[in-house]
């Protein structure tokens, strides 16, 4: 440290001012730096370091030999050691590939309605994406089922009674099925992040083209979607490795016919307690492997940033695209695209909470519902408070991830010197399972004589670990919009380094900040496998009544309970689209 | 721009508003084990005497108060069901208080395992069953050796003399299937019966029921077990998991569904109109319900007072009604729905004839799940 003080303090011209050259060691920008790089260190990487040591111990790490200089590649034969590893690994890059798609497609042209267009009742539209976020994950593959199974599902019972046949029009348990019900879960999150890139475009772009003989179409081929670029290369990159990592669906869906993916084949694996550890690290190295390939892509890909900077000091309107005679085609279009993403699953749950098992549709089954359901899921017990604790935790978790994700994407962004360690330390947890995150967790805040584990800070820093990747990719997409000139005007008419960040860069990232303080919200809501490692008596969340539900009984009950899951978060989400639409962003109502 | 503002200013401050209060929240207070007087610590009550047990009842309830009258509970079943348990209990003794945590079986054993390690114990109770026996009390040596008076008059099938646990009650596994779909004198009365190319593709196995799958392994033995298993899975049921395996049962899904336990949900679901009807074996599987009472349990005198309170005539004889389980002691009260079960031939998986843990999950695994 005095070799630094002093080297600083020769080249400000030779004098040994110590004073200066403290100033300028401990200057705000690099103070903040090395916090933002501390915490992240003890949320990411302490984590990670554990998941890749792990991998090559025979040891747990409360077991006394844990720290001995002894390695092994034992967990690596064993990963190997079944041979379907190759096979399920190709079965989910199809499952993730398909299902990236499946979202980014539907996910971006809800966007492009929502942001771009004049489209009527877009407003609603962007409404109805994000609410889809509020249904408790595991009541979507639930709905599905009830939905296209061949034998029972609606559709499919429906499609038979129309042409008088015993076809299947479709199979949700296929690989197919799979797909679709995965990718429309990842819409809502496409969305978000598409529409916040939109939102910031310059209209005036697309107007030259127009003017230079381009169609609607052309401009929006070759304006519109390569200045897009960053931020849709982002979410695919997001929902890839959501995709990879997702276990719900295949396992609840792809059971029947044994269609098994990644994280279902970790879980079969690993299922015998106290966890395999080892077993489940070295699956996850493997998963941190592709992520750092896909990061390094995606970081090649903004090498040139500042070129899709389209937010800068000069004026810029938004106008939108007129679509003239299209405006009904693409609204009946945009309605068509949002029955399956949230409308059909939601009337599904509704009907399912007011019945007391599933029947199909009918006369019969109209006369005799009942909120029975309802009023049992009001009486269980804990239900207050799963929720409190979740705002709570949801809340605190919102600060800290933005927070973090705001000064990482700034250095990063700016390619100031340890920029792209902290954006690589943001974007590492996207690879890290939730197990591993929970496990990890809870030996650390038991080693630590800090009263920390079983609170609620417990819950809010393992979740800013889980949700940071995401929110880090929305936020350094819009970052990479924000031209730098605007806070070096700042800087230079006098505004500090914090200042110009505060006053600035902060307003302009109002609507990806807005975005992702709405997904750590609901994703706190949602997170259940790490919760259930470090939740105290007094810090259950929602997801852990949600679980407990789901071991007690009737579909019924866990749809009324998503039900009303659903109309608190609802609450949040018109709040969240009102304030998008005070700030001048589009999706607001 | 002005709303913009607002929230610049209001926003930190409501975090750091929000931050004060979750200070002060949740639990995070995990402490050592509290050591019991030597006449409280006691391995065992059974040879008691009346007096010599009223009074140890006694003092076993001023400790408890001592201590803050807290019962640290882990289960891997909903809240709902232990609570209704637990609050006979606190009726009884009115200055305890429950703390529950819930989760699954895997995360349950972890935290435990865990806590222990770093001397941060914090669960006085875990119910669960032969795995949890398994782990906790056999390999990790965490279970305290209790036997509760009610223990006494236990015939030798139900008393568990190696288990670091008291066994409250059981269940059993059966055959449910939809009467919609199945004729009652067409519906499978055995195992065997699932075995017929006509049940080919009809019927569901729950995957999440090892249990069972080791029961019938110990009851038939190893290779007559494997046998059947492997001629069952020949005729390609469905898998499914937990209780969406009964509501896609009641939907028409698939015609019959097994193992499933015979407990309150399914009659709640009969209850309310579906058409599912009960199976009960000649053999039938029966899977005990485990209470391992903690070694290193922060609250040693309310944990041994619940222990006590289990085995005793009070809750035995509402097992039933509270639950829709079977008491362990013969000739508690037993639920109606029951009467028929007690008819068939029970036999009970322990820790002792599950079998190698590994073992029996890959089994099962490549007989129902991978293929």
């Amino acid at each position: 440290m005095a070799v630094l003080v002093e080297d600083r303090a020769a080249r400000l011209g030779g004098r040994n001012t110590l004073v200066a050259a403290l100033r300028g060691a401990f200057a705000p920008r690099r103070v903040v730096y090395a916090l933002v790089l501390l915490i992240l260190v003890a949320q990411v990487a302490v984590p990670a370091a554990i998941l890749l040591y792990t991998s090559l111990k025979d040891a747990r790490p409360t077991d006394a030999d844990y720290f001995s200089l002894e390695f092994t590649l034992e967990n690596f034969q064993k990963a190997f050691a079944s041979g379907r590893l190759l096979q399920v690994t190709l079965t989910t890059v199809w499952f993730a590939l398909g299902s990236t798609l499946v979202a980014l497609v539907l996910g971006t042209y809800l966007a492009w309605v929502v942001a771009r267009t004049n489209a009527p009742f877009r407003q609603l539209v962007g409404l109805l994406t994000i609410v889809q976020m509020a249904v408790p994950g595991i009541l979507i593959p639930v709905a599905w089922t009830f939905l296209a199974s061949p034998e029972i599902g609606m559709i499919n019972v429906a499609w038979r009674n129309l042409t008088g046949g015993d076809g299947t029009l479709f199979n949700v348990y296929s690989m197919a099925g799979l797909i679709l019900v995965n990718g429309l879960t990842m819409v809502p999150m496409v969305y978000l992040f598409v529409v916040t890139v939109f939102s910031s475009m310059n209209s005036s772009l697309e107007e030259a083209a127009e003017v230079a003989g381009a169609r609607k179409w052309q401009a929006v081929r070759d304006i519109s979607l390569p200045l897009a670029a960053p931020g849709i290369a982002a979410v695919a990159i997001m929902a890839l490795m959501r995709a990879w990592e997702s276990f719900e669906i295949p396992w609840i869906l792809g059971l029947k016919e044994k269609i098994f993916t990644y994280a279902s084949e970790i879980y079969l694996r690993t299922s015998t307690p106290p966890s395999d550890v080892g077993l489940i690290s070295t699956y996850a190295v493997f998963m941190l492997a592709g992520a750092v390939i896909m990061i390094w892509w995606y970081d090649r890909f903004n090498k040139t940033g500042e070129r899709y900077a389209v937010i800068s000091g000069k004026n810029f309107a938004s106008a939108r695209m007129d679509l003239g005679r299209w405006r009904v085609p693409v609204a009946i279009i945009t309605f068509l695209v949002l029955v399956p993403v949230i409308l059909l699953p939601l009337l599904t749950l509704l009907w399912l909470s007011l019945n007391p098992y599933f029947r199909q549709p009918g006369w019969d089954a109209l006369t005799s519902i009942s909120f029975e359901a309802y009023v049992a899921a009001v009486q269980t017990p804990n239900m207050v408070q799963g929720f409190l604790n979740s705002l709570l935790v949801g809340v605190l978790a919102a600060v800290g991830v933005l927070t973090l994700s705001t000064l990482a994407a700034w250095f990063s962004a700016r390619r100031l010197a340890g920029g792209r360690l902290l954006y690589l330390l943001t974007s590492v947890p996207m690879a890290l399972p939730n197990v591993i995150v929970g496990i990890s967790f809870l030996w650390i805040f038991l080693i630590v004589p800090l009263p920390i584990y079983a609170t609620h800070w417990a819950l809010v820093i393992a979740y800013i670990t889980l949700i940071i990747a995401v929110v880090g990719r929305l936020i350094n997409a819009r970052m990479l919009q924000i031209s730098s000139e605007l806070e070096e005007a700042a800087q230079v008419a006098g505004a500090s380094f914090l200042r110009a960040i505060w006053t600035i860069v902060v307003p302009l990232l109002s609507p990806a900040l807005l975005a992702g303080g709405l997904i750590t919200m609901v994703m706190s809501f949602r997170e259940l496998q790490t919760t259930l490692y470090l939740a105290g008596p007094h810090t259950r969340t929602a997801a852990v009544v949600m679980f407990d539900m789901a071991g007690d009984g009737q579909f019924s009950h866990m749809a009324a309970f998503g039900i009303i899951t659903f109309a608190i978060l609802l609450v949040g989400l018109v709040g969240y689209n009102r304030l998008n639409a005070r700030m001048g962003i589009e999706g607001g109502i | 721009m002005r709303t913009a503002r607002k929230l610049r200013v209001a926003a930190p401050l409501a975090a750091v508003a929000l931050a004060l209060t979750a200070c002060g929240g949740g639990g995070g207070e995990e402490r050592q084990a509290a050591a019991l007087p030597e006449n409280l610590a006691v391995a065992s009550t059974v040879d008691m005497t009346d007096a010599e047990y009223a009074e140890y009842m006694k003092g076993l309830e001023e400790a408890s108060k001592k201590e803050g009258g807290v019962i640290k509970y882990y289960f891997s079943a909903p809240a709902a069901s232990a609570e209704k348990m637990i609050n006979l209990f606190i009726e009884k003794y009115p200055w305890v208080k429950l703390e529950y945590t819930s989760g699954g079986t895997l995360e349950l054993i972890e935290r435990i395992i865990t806590e222990n390690a770093a001397g941060r114990a914090s669960a006085d109770v875990i119910q669960g069953g032969p795995l949890e026996d398994n782990t906790l009390c056999r390999d990790e040596q965490l279970c305290l050796k209790y036997d509760p008076r009610g223990e006494r008059d236990l015939p030798a099938d139900r008393a568990y003399a190696g288990c670091g646990c008291s066994v409250g009650d059981f269940f059993t596994f059966h055959i449910l299937y939809n009467r919609n779909k199945v004729p009652q004198a067409e519906a499978p009365k055995t195992l065997e019966d699932l075995t017929d190319p006509k049940w080919k593709g009809r019927f569901g196995i729950n995957v999440d029921q090892l249990d069972w799958f080791a029961g019938v392994l110990a009851q038939l033995g190893e290779d007559k077990g494997l046998d059947l298993m492997k001629r069952i899975a020949a005729n390609e049921p469905v898998t499914y998991t937990g209780t969406d395996g009964l509501e896609k049962l009641a939907a028409g899904e698939f015609d019959v569904a097994l193992p499933q336990s015979a407990t309150r949900q399914v009659r709640d679901m009969i209850d309310d109109g579906a058409p599912i009807e009960i199976v009960t074996t000649p053999v039938t599987i029966a899977q005990p319900d485990m209470y391992f009472p903690m070694k290193n349990a922060p609250h040693p005198a309310t944990t041994r007072l619940y222990m006590e309170w289990l085995m005793s005539d009070d809750w035995q004889n509402k097992v039933a009604e509270a639950v829709v389980k079977i008491p362990i002691r013969p000739g508690a009260t037993i639920p109606e729905s029951a009467e028929g079960i007690l008819k068939s031939e029970l036999f009970f998986e322990t820790t002792d004839n599950f079998g190698d843990y590994d073992t029996r999950v890959r089994q099962h695994q490549s007989i129902f799940i991978t293929g």
